[in-house]
This record gives structure tokens, sequence and C-alpha cells, in this order.
């Protein structure tokens, strides 16, 4: 009886250790076992290996470009959600409560700038990111499909982007929907020019399914919205688990050749009954008491304090951002009057660029040619040589340089040719409406960059320098595009060498 | 389950003519509960205002007369044959035309131009700018219907 009263009351006074005890189920991470523990028995930690290459945590090898990103989306994450506690998403309350969460909302002003400059940091260090496991040539098998999936992500980022400037109701995003939306339906432009409308309209079915109306208007800002908040993030963090998943099991991030201690055989001699290689915990198949893989080190805490400073460094920069620059946001929603020029984020405008030659090729056609090239990359270029090194040795450095200044030389020539002498209309006022949809601008670019890629993998014969070519080349394009749409650009879509040059009106 | 059984280098047995049967119906099950889903966004009823607008009596439209209704996005403009209503959504991207001083028409999105008739002169507009049809109601009031398009230089005449 007084035994278990005694007992009771000790347990009380033990309650919060075995509380805590119960939630990490060990004792403190003393030993390289312990260690794998705490990684290997934490639902939060066990998406991470217990062990880590150390070439993996080298900065001047990922950049933390991948974790940048991941940090941005949480900011985004959280910050998204505490803006839906005030927005109100109809096209009458819309840009009202946007003005209330900016100017009387406390720390409204904050989160939104927080919100809208992690999105375009988030943009910003897809591209990075990306540009950074091609030049490591990280895509290579097994890492294919996964590279597929961060193309994937990198289209999710820029859909989340475009249906979120939309939602403020203001000109910029009335205008955005109304030239997407028209973007959209512009397979209408083709079958026109082929007289088949009536029969086949796939431009006007998707332009019926996004708007809800036949005009923009509230229908269009809620589905927008729904977009925004709920069925593009599902799918993101979808794939997003599938992109992190894959890294573990394509091994970790990739590294050269030379990162790599060769094993021994006698220490982990094949066993073909039982692998420890899922656990990550070694690399062969059996272990060997006091032996572990060469050149790894334990996650906890090397990895997490990696993670932890990006995450701390990530959030700084927004945080100063978000503190010196607000958000901008333009007067209310007027159909009757579009901005002149009605310009997008500047990461579309290089597309905008392409448009204002014709919708259907500049706003469809390339962006689906390039994507497609994009995912094409690791499934033709399988050469397994120089993998996770930088730009795959000198020649492949003598290649990029060459198609910097290759892609700078012919989009700018071509560029200027377009500003000083016009495009296929003004010279010839009735040519069919076909050739106008499919000679482009963006056509020709992105022909003279097959044809030098081309040129480079017979020139080296390596697929790999080809696909180094044309990835700059596509980046460039992407750079000067997005400048040229940015700063050139002016009223009524003329060329301009500054803004101060613009007449006033 | 073997699948190699399936690929065709052997007739298809019974059992796995069954079995893909029974996949078949799986897929075939998924694909129309998505297009019976797909069809719940896309309306049947439009919940706009009316596409229609009151532009008043023909009399009110002297010849040279060129007025821009705002509220609906048009030009009407009388000449010497009749009334006529020319859209100003940019049949490129939907944008809005302004009318130039030369009463030509300029796009402020992607620089498209059109003429006086709303033709093409330059720019990625892949049409001329649609004309509307303007009725006359039998109260003797002129309406302009938006949704309603019809071929260029379709012009209302005073009955004779």
């Amino acid at each position: 009886m007084i035994r278990s009263i005694r007992s009771f009351l000790s347990n009380l006074r033990q309650f919060p250790a075995t509380l805590w005890h119960s939630i990490r189920r060990r004792g403190p991470a003393t030993s390289d076992r312990a260690r794998s523990l705490a990684v290997f028995s934490n639902l939060f930690l066990h998406l991470h290996p217990v062990k880590v290459h150390r070439h993996t945590l080298k900065p001047s090898y990922s950049l933390g470009l991948g974790l940048l990103t991941t940090v941005f989306l949480i900011i985004i994450t959280v910050t998204g959600i505490l803006l839906m506690v005030y927005y109100k998403p109809t096209p009458e309350l819309a840009y009202d409560s946007i003005k209330d969460i900016h100017f009387i909302v406390p720390t409204g002003r904050l989160i939104r700038n927080l919100h809208r400059w992690g999105a375009h940091a988030m943009v910003v260090v897809v591209f990075l990111h990306m540009a950074r496991v091609f030049y490591t040539a990280s895509y290579r098998s097994p890492r294919e499909f996964n590279w597929f999936v961060g193309i994937l992500l990198l289209a999710l980022t820029l859909a989340l982007s475009f249906t979120g400037y939309l939602l403020p109701w203001d000109q910029l995003a009335y205008w955005a929907i109304t030239i997407g939306v028209n973007i959209v339906s512009s397979p209408r432009e083709l079958t026109d020019a082929l007289g088949i409308t009536a029969y086949f309209d796939p431009g006007g079915f998707l332009k019926t399914l996004v708007l809800g109306a036949h005009s923009v208007g509230g229908e269009a800002l809620i589905r927008f919205y729904l977009l925004h908040v709920m069925v593009l993030p599902l799918i993101l963090f979808g794939l997003l688990g599938v992109h992190f998943w894959r890294i573990r099991k394509d091994g970790g991030l990739s590294r050269p050749a030379s990162a790599e201690i060769p094993t021994d055989p006698n220490i982990f001699p094949p066993s073909p009954t039982k692998t420890y290689g899922l656990m990550a915990i070694v690399r062969g198949t059996s272990p060997v008491v006091g032996k572990g893989p060469e050149n790894t080190v334990s996650s906890w805490p090397h990895l997490f304090i990696v993670e932890m400073a990006v995450f701390m460094l990530g959030t700084a920069i927004i945080l100063a951002l978000s503190i010196f620059f607000d958000a901008p946001l333009k007067e209310i929603a007027n159909p009757a009057v579009p901005e002149n020029p009605a310009k997008a984020p500047w990461y579309f405008l290089g597309l905008q660029e392409l448009v204002s030659y014709s919708a259907f090729m500049g706003g469809l056609g390339i962006p689906a040619i390039v994507l497609a090239g994009l995912i094409l990359i690791p499934y033709l270029d399988r050469e397994q040589k120089n993998i996770g090194v930088w730009f795959s040795g000198p020649v492949g450095k003598r290649v990029t340089l060459w198609s910097l200044f290759f892609s700078c030389l012919s989009v700018v020539c071509v560029f200027a040719f377009v500003v000083r002498f016009g495009w296929l209309r003004q010279w010839f006022p009735n040519i069919p409406q076909i050739i106008i949809i499919f000679i482009n601008p963006g056509t020709i670019y992105t022909f003279i960059f097959a044809v030098w890629s081309l040129w480079i993998m017979k020139r080296y014969n390596s697929t790999r320098m080809g696909a180094i070519a044309l990835f700059t080349c596509f980046l460039v394009g992407y750079v000067i595009l997005t400048y040229v749409g940015t700063s050139l650009r002016g009223p009524n879509w003329d060329f301009y060498w500054t803004k101060s040059s613009w007449p006033i009106h | 389950m073997n699948m190699k059984g399936l690929a065709g280098d052997r007739p298809v047995s019974r059992r796995d003519f069954l079995g893909k049967l029974a996949l078949g119906s799986f897929w075939a099950a998924i694909g129309t509960a998505i297009l019976g889903m797909i069809r719940l966004p896309k309306p049947v009823v439009f919940p706009e205002v009316s596409s229609r607008l009151k532009l008043g009596r023909p009399a009110d439209f002297p010849p040279g007369t060129v007025r821009r209704y705002r509220e609906k996005n048009i030009f009407v403009a009388r000449d010497n044959v009749g009334i006529y209503a020319i859209s100003a959504v940019c049949t490129h991207l939907g944008c809005i035309v302004t009318r130039t001083a030369e009463g030509k028409f300029d796009c402020p999105c992607h620089g498209s131009k059109f003429d006086g008739a709303g033709r093409p002169l330059a720019g990625p507009a892949p049409r001329a700018l649609d004309w509307v049809e303007i009725y006359q109601a039998p109260n003797g009031l002129l309406y302009a219907d938006t949704l309603k398009s019809v071929p260029l230089g379709t012009k209302w005449k005073e009955p004779a």
C-alpha cells in the first residue's frame, strides 16, 4: 500500500524526464550507434541518412541551393497560411483585404513581404539549383528520374508564383489573368488558322475551365485561389516527397570518384542473406564491428548543423529584404484600361517578349519544347564519366564559355535585327497566320541553339558536351530575354534603351 | 504473377485474359471518374451580367461619330453607310486597345496595331478585332451584344 503510494509519487516527480524519454526513446547521443538511432527512430529526422558523406557537406559543391529552396518553401508556406486568415477571394473584397493586411493587420505588412520575397527568392534558387545539378552532371543514372521530378517542381514553382500574384486583384493581377488565360486558349489561333475551331476547340475548352465564365471575374479569382492554396501545393509537396526520397534511394548527393576511398573487400565481404545498406548505416551487406563506411560522418550533428545554418541564412536574407522593401500593390483592377506597358513579374518577362510575336508558340510551344528538352537531358546523355565534377572538367569549362559567348551573340543579334527591321507582318502584310504562329524569334533561338549543340556534340564526340552547350544557351537566352522584357520594353511594348526615355502620356 | 506471359510471345491464356480484363476495367473506372469530375468545373450556365448594351436611338449617332463604351469595351461608330461596333479587346491576349488620333487602334500590352476597321497591321494579333452585332429593338432603340460577333464590315442601316 504505502509502497505503491511512494512509487506513485516518485513517478510523478520523474514525469518530465520520463515524458521526454518516451518522446525521444533514447539517451544522449554519445556513441555512433546512439547518433544513428537519433536519426533513425525519429519520424521527422528519418528522412535523412544516418551517415552522410563528407563531400556532401562541402559548401562549394552543393552550394546549399536545394536546402535553401526548401527553406524558402517553408517560409512561404507558413506566411501563406497566415495571410489566409485575412484574405478574401472575391473581386469586391480581395483588394481591400490585401490593403488591410498591409496597413492595418499587426505584422501584416511584414508577413506579406516575407511571402512575396520568399516566392521571388524561391524562383531564383530553383533555377540556380537546377544549374548546379546540371553543371556537376548530377542528373546521370541513377538520378535521371529525380531530375525529371525536379523539372516538374520548377514548373510548379512558376505556376504557384503565377496563381499567387493574381490574388490581390490589382491591375497587375487582373491583366495577368487576362493575358494568362488567353495564352491558355491560344491553341485557338492554331485551330482558327486551320479552320477547325468549330469542331475541335481545346483553347476554348481550357479557357472556360480556367475562367468558369466568358470573362475574367469572381469565378476566375476563386479558381486561381483554389489552385494557389490547395491544388498546386498538394501536388508540390507530393512531388517534393518523391524528390527527397529519391535522393536517398539514388545514393545521396552525387560526388566525384575522387571523393571515394576504395573499400577493402575483406572488411565488407558480400553476404547474400541480409542487407544493412538500406538503413544507410553501412555500405556493404554485412557490417564489421569498429569499421564504418569510409569518408562518412554521422548526420547527427554534422548534417543538422549545416541545415540549421542554411535555414538561418535563408530566413535572414528574406527578413532583411522584407524589412527594407515593400511588396508592391498597384491600383485596383480596372477592366477598361490595361496598364501601359502591362508587365508580368520578372521571371515571366522573357516569355512575355516571346509572346509579343505570337501567343501560341511564345506562350505554349516554346515553353513546352524547353521543358521537354530539360526532361530529356539525362535520358539522351547517358555517359558515366566525370559525375560530380563541375563542368565535367576543363573541356566542359571551355564548352560552357564558348556557348556563353555564342548564345549571347546570337540572342543579341536576332533581337537587334527584330528591333531594327520589325517582324514578318511588317514585311508581308498578307502573310498567312500559320507562319506568324510558328516563325517566332523564339523558334529561331531554339533552332540556332539546337544546331550549335549538335555541332558541339559532333566536334567533341560527347553527348555531355552537347548537353552543356544546349543548357548554357537556354540559361543565357532566359536571362537576356528577361532583361529585355524588364528593361528594354516600354509603352506599347516598343523598344527603349532606358525607362527615362519612355514617352510621357 | 508472371507478367512475361502478357508480353505477347505466347498466346494470352484464359486466366491472363481475365486478369487483363480486370485491370482494364480498373483503369476504365478511374478514367471515367476523372472525366466525370472535369464536368463539374466546366459550367453550363454562365454567371455574368448581360452582354447587351443599350446604345440609344439611331439619331443619336450622326455620321462621323465614334464613341467608346468602357463598360463593355466596344467602339461604336457611324459612317455614311451605317452604324457599326468594334470590340476593343485585342485578339492577341485580351488587352484593351486604344484609338489613335488617326483612327487606328494600338494595343499597349504586346504592340499589336490595327487599322480603322480593326484589321491587323503589325504585331502578334492573329486576326482582326471582332465586330459586334448591332440590332434595333421593337422600341426603336439600338443595342449591341458583345458576345455575338459579326463579319468584318457588317453595319446596321436605317430601314428604308
